[in-house]
């Protein structure tokens, strides 16, 4: 078995694309093509303020996803560093994708000097959970939105 | 007794920074004078890619501010809201203050073409939950972060 995550390139729109949409799926979400391509085009744009790709090719297939943002923090002078996508196909689980591609952004976060990640998920999501008790921990800070 | 709220101004600098001291002991922390001097300018700045702030003010007291900043979501095109910082001095509590920072923010998150407001808020907070859950929706999801090395 070969796990490579690597940057998003070019040539990925289609199947990250796909895997970006059974990633959504799961949070009962549909959109529209047109985020999808401006999503696309502002991880490859490599600027500092957009959010950046990463996708897990296991056995020369795309089998996972991570999109991460540095953006700023009120209470530090760097930027810290928010992992808001993560995704493993079904088939492939169990396989320590998510853990690789966690480590990525933690390899990523530490080269740009961000002294924190950060990533949300649903407090009933057990089997999440279950990698992120160990490779990262909980805190007491739940999400309000309007 | 007339609350206004308003973005933070330059001659606000010493006001603002007892307040948000005392918001940060409440999270039972401190951060060094540079922090002030680097926040404060992003906050005056009026750049809407850096962090912005509402006061409250009452006669010619700071009593109340909060922090927010617009930023990338992947799941759209328009930038989203953070409220990071909301405070409101102890003894000015009860009198709508937060929920009257909290309107600014949300009015100024719409202006700027942004989808909404959201912010974290410490799981024991009750207080803060109670004006919360009525002004916002409980998401159901909770933080994570990288373990310290």
């Amino acid at each position: 078995m070969s796990l490579d995550i690597r940057p998003l390139r070019p040539d990925d729109r289609a199947q990250w694309g796909a895997l970006w949409q059974d990633y959504l799926a799961y949070y009962e979400t549909e959109l529209p093509q047109s985020v999808y391509d401006s999503s696309f085009a502002r991880m490859l744009s490599a600027a500092d303020h957009e959010f950046q790709g990463q996708i897990a090719v296991l056995d020369g297939q795309p089998v996972g996803l991570v999109h991460y943002l540095f953006h700023r923090h009120g209470w530090k002078v760097e930027n810290v560093c928010y992992l808001q996508d993560l995704f493993t196909l079904p088939a492939a689980r169990g396989k320590g994708v998510a853990r690789a591609l966690i480590e990525a952004v933690y390899a990523e976060a530490d080269r740009a000097g961000a002294p924190a990640v950060y990533w949300l998920t649903q407090d009933f999501n057990k089997t999440a959970r279950q990698l992120y008790d160990r490779i990262g921990h909980v805190t007491p800070f739940i999400k309000y939105a309007r | 007794m007339s609350i206004l709220v308003r973005p933070i101004q330059l001659t606000d600098r010493a006001q603002w920074a007892m307040v948000w001291a005392d918001y940060l002991r409440f999270y039972e922390t401190s951060v060094a004078p540079e922090i002030y001097d680097h926040l404060f300018a992003k906050l005056t700045s009026r750049d809407a890619s850096e962090f912005q702030a509402f006061v409250a003010v009452v006669g010619d007291e700071i009593v109340g501010l909060a922090h927010y900043l617009f930023h990338r979501s992947a799941w759209q095109v328009q930038d989203i809201c953070y409220l990071q910082d909301l405070f409101t001095a102890p003894n000015h509590r009860g009198k709508g203050i937060a929920a009257a920072l909290i309107n600014a923010v949300d009015q100024a998150a719409k202006a700027g073409g942004t989808s909404g407001v959201y912010w974290m808020t410490h799981e024991t907070n009750t207080p803060a939950q109670s004006l919360y859950n009525k002004v916002a929706q409980r998401s159901g999801f909770i933080e994570y972060v990288k373990a310290q090395a």
